[in-house]
């Protein structure tokens, strides 16, 4: 068991050295002047030279990729060219609130996406499954960012059902004490509930919106091993002691049916906290990292966008490996397996 | 007397192609009857039909069942569940992969209001399994076939069925661990007096296990008799070519996989 | 792009020979074609809608404007008919050089085997350790914020997905017994990947390619969106819903609205294509 867990993260540390050599030979050695880039386009040549001398681009290549490898090492994700400040502070400051709203997109996503394939399993061929087929192409064809736009004109501008977007709590609400850096939990650690609903109702529209767009992957996947597990030979056993439909449906179909979806997790995260996030934050005027990179890009701050893509990269490579553990762990044909 | 009897049964997919045709039989209370045919015969559909457990796609369209004089088939349909249970050909697959065997079996008797302790080990060293709490913690992919094959027996025995349907048990077994499950079989048919509906391809095997067989060939069954008659005098062409075909077979080897 | 009139002809044809046998493939086909087809067509005789209208720009949808116009007095409709040369052109090229890329890398990996394979891998598994959109990003604010090089990091960002699909089938085929009795009458590796390996490798890929499609104009609107695929004023569909964004706020909503519709029905109708696809292949 030790010997796997030891193979895996030696797998991972592979995959993150990989992504910091990628995102090194991606900014610094495609053709693109990262320097003329920073600079912006009105910016005079004395301006480039300067980035360039103080970003030590104007030095050679291998010394370059050494020092950002021993920055690498330490955690040191570059200095931003706009602000001046450690991009990892900069990230780190925001990311509760990318991660709050991300892990509640990622329960809405989970939970949305096995109701629907189970549903859809079960109906299977009736009405219900061709309805929820028809939810699974419009939300995959979806643009996350159009969708968002649709959403707040309607509710917020017409139906005023959500109030505007402007950030993690509406006007009049002050955030509460930093202890988790997610404003529901701190809110109500610190008694307060009225905050605690306030920013609660600012996080359920863009999570409701990652959420239903990240749920199609997991209800293909649920349905397709539902239906894989309620077709089975045990599943047949189970019938043919006449087990109620419920019990059938969950302790042969879903315990079967759910170990797919540990793994699918992993690309649903991906969306939730950065491919669909990076979209969608500024719409909302979301302080989170999502925003940073958004911002970062408009300014052409290389740095502070390259930063955030570390971030990310060893962030995600991290994730799929626990969920590799989360898998292995939770399907016993596989852990026995690793043991012998 | 009879304990199962079925008349007229058909079995067609949903395009319309008929799998089982007319088929009929009776079981007496303590009497292993068999079917016999190739894959394709119809013989597992006839079985899987009687306890409502047929494939998508596929459907009972006629036929009349009683089991203990109790009608549960008519006219096609499902009046309600017969008191028999079933064991199947792959005993693995037939597991919950995810669940322990210990687990399995506290759901079935759980189900059956017989809960209480011991009930599980007790039923376990029934069917001759030694350390039932070893078996017992384990999952289903990390026991030999024969194991999981005492396991479903066990768990079919403890529903107190008047009918066992056995669709080929011992394909697949060691040869060793094939005669160990017949054995069992037949054991139980005798302590307990119920009636087992036996479904092989393997002539040798049904000759063994059963008093009356029924040889199936696509979808209709060709003759209903004595074994013994069968095999010294078949009258119909195609028991006969399915004996002499049967008598060529070769032996199955000592390591338990088939020649020829 | 093409003759006016051949992409509808082609279409009936198409219908009536193929017995699609399902009435979501029959709509997407349908909606895709007319797309396709207004998006050649319409410019041509009307122009790419880039001329300002005389009046107050931000028109609500009229019959005169359907889409409405833009803040610039721009017609909408005309601007996303516009677009349409990018977005799905882009799209079915990103698609194909993905699925032409993929598939003969994935497939010389499989039967290669080895130190290639693993080199090969290990190379896929570093490109799917970003996010695509995240990936992209950083390659287009590193390359240069065009339409090419957007199209390129896009194409970068689906390789690897398709490479590791061709190289699983390629390795199932691989292992068939056809394979083994090319390899005995002494054909040569290239040889038996090129004339075996491919072309049963490449029927599920070619399946997938479809989804890369509706992926690859999301992904390339997206984008856009963000400022670093298309540069203003060229029209596409993601720029357009970023354009339109200072408009929400004012209450109007149509020049964001119409195009992230045809985004929609053009990705779904992809979509559905490739799941029939899926299910003739089978």
């Amino acid at each position: 068991m030790l010997g796997s867990i030891r193979r895996r993260l030696g797998v991972a540390a592979i995959s993150i050295a990989g992504v910091a050599v990628l995102i090194f030979f991606i900014t610094q050695l495609l053709p693109g002047d990262p320097a003329r880039i920073a600079a912006g386009q009105y910016a005079s040549e004395e301006q480039v030279e300067q980035i360039r001398a103080r970003y030590g681009l104007d030095q050679p290549v291998l010394a370059q990729f050494g020092g950002y490898l021993a920055d690498f090492v330490r955690f040191d994700l570059g200095t931003s060219i706009r602000t001046d400040q450690p991009v990892r502070d900069e990230l780190l400051e925001r990311l509760p609130a990318t991660l709050e709203l991300g892990l509640l997109s990622l329960l809405i996503a989970i939970v949305l996406g096995v109701v629907l394939g189970v549903t859809a399993a079960v109906c299977r061929h009736r009405a219900g499954d061709k309805i929820i087929q028809v939810f699974v192409i419009l939300a995959s064809a979806t643009a996350v960012f159009w969708v968002a736009l649709v959403a707040i004109s309607l509710f917020v501008n017409q139906w005023g059902v959500f109030t505007s977007p402007i950030g993690r709590l509406p006007r009049g609400y002050p955030p509460p004490s930093h202890v988790t850096g997610f404003y529901v939990v701190d809110a109500l650690l610190a008694g307060d509930p009225a905050t605690a609903g306030a920013a609660l109702r600012t996080l359920l529209l863009p999570a409701l919106l990652l959420g239903t767009l990240a749920a199609p992957s997991i209800v293909k996947i649920v349905r397709s091993s539902t239906i894989r597990a309620l077709e089975s030979d045990y599943a047949r056993t189970s019938r043919s002691f006449g087990y109620p439909t419920g019990s059938i449906l969950f302790r042969d179909g879903l315990r079967n049916a759910l170990l797919p979806v540990i793994t699918n997790v992993g690309l649903v995260a991906g969306f939730v906290l950065a491919g669909g996030n990076v979209l969608i934050e500024q719409l909302f005027a979301w302080p989170g990292i999502g925003g940073y990179a958004y911002r970062s890009l408009q300014e052409n701050d290389l740095f502070a966008l390259r930063g955030y893509v570390i971030f990310i990269g060893v962030a995600y490579v991290l994730i799929n490996t626990l969920l590799e553990f989360a898998y292995r762990w939770a399907d016993p044909r596989v852990a026995i397996a690793e043991e012998t | 007397m009879t304990l199962l009897n079925v008349e007229g049964l058909a079995v067609d997919t949903r395009g319309g192609h008929s799998l089982v045709r007319d088929f009929a039989i009776e079981v007496a209370p303590g009497e292993v009857v068999g079917i016999v045919g190739e894959s394709g015969s119809g013989k597992t559909m006839t079985a899987l039909s009687l306890l409502g457990l047929l494939p998508e796609g596929v459907s009972v369209v006629s036929g009349e069942a009683s089991l203990a004089g109790m009608p549960f088939l008519r006219d096609g349909r499902v009046l309600r569940r017969p008191n028999a249970t079933m064991i199947f050909q792959n005993p693995t697959a037939a597991l919950n992969p995810t669940m322990r065997i210990g687990a399995q079996l506290d759901r079935l008797l759980a189900f059956l209001g017989k809960k209480g302790r011991g009930r599980a080990e007790e039923l376990l060293e029934s069917v001759g399994i030694g350390e039932p709490r070893a078996v017992m913690g384990r999952h289903p992919h990390q026991l030999s076939g024969g194991m999981n094959q005492r396991v479903v027996i066990a768990m079919a025995i403890a529903a107190e069925p008047s009918l066992l349907i056995a669709d080929e048990p011992t394909t697949g077994l060691d040869v060793t661990v094939q005669a160990q499950i017949l054995e069992l079989i037949r054991s139980t048919v005798a302590t307990r007096e119920i009636g087992v509906l036996f479904v092989s391809h393997d002539m040798g095997v049904i000759a063994q296990m059963c008093r009356r067989v029924a040889v199936m060939y696509q979808g209709e069954v060709r003759e209903f008799a004595d074994v013994d008659d069968i095999f010294h005098a078949p009258g119909d062409s195609y028991t006969k070519e399915l004996l002499a075909s049967a008598a060529e077979q070769p032996r199955k080897v000592g390591d338990g996989t088939r020649t020829g | 792009m093409t003759v006016i009139g051949s992409p509808v002809a082609l279409r009936g044809n198409l219908a009536g020979r193929m017995k699609l046998g399902d009435p979501m493939a029959y709509v997407a086909f349908v909606t895709l074609g007319l797309i396709i087809a207004l998006g050649a067509v319409v410019p041509l005789i009307f122009g790419d809608g880039d001329v300002a209208q005389d009046n107050e720009g931000l028109l609500p949808p009229s019959w005169s404007h359907p889409f409405g116009t833009d803040r610039y007095g721009r017609d909408i409709l005309l601007r996303s008919l516009a677009a349409v040369r990018i977005d799905i052109s882009l799209g079915v090229a990103v698609a194909l050089s993905v699925l032409v890329i993929g598939s003969t890398v994935g497939a010389l990996s499989a039967t290669f085997g080895g130190m290639v394979d693993a080199v090969i891998m290990r190379m896929t598994d570093i490109l799917l350790a970003l996010p695509g959109v995240v990936l992209a990003l950083i390659i287009t604010a590193s390359l240069g914020k065009n339409t090419w090089f957007a199209a390129v990091a896009v194409i970068i960002a689906f390789i690897p997905l398709l490479v590791r699909l061709a190289r699983a089938k390629a390795l199932e085929v691989r292992s068939a017994d056809y394979i083994a009795a090319a390899r005995l009458s002494g054909a040569s590796t290239l040889q038996v990947a090129f004339q075996h390996v491919l072309p049963n490798a490449i029927k599920y890929p070619f399946v997938q390619s479809t989804l890369v499609a509706s992926l690859a104009i999301l992904d390339f609107a997206a984008l856009s969106f963000l400022g670093v695929g298309v540069q203003p004023p060229t029209p596409e569909w993601g720029a357009m819903i970023a354009e339109g964004v200072g408009d929400n706020l004012l209450g109007a909503w149509w020049p964001s609205f119409f195009p992230g519709l045809m985004i929609l029905l053009s990705a779904a109708s992809f979509q559905i294509i490739g799941d029939w696809l899926d299910r003739r292949l089978r």
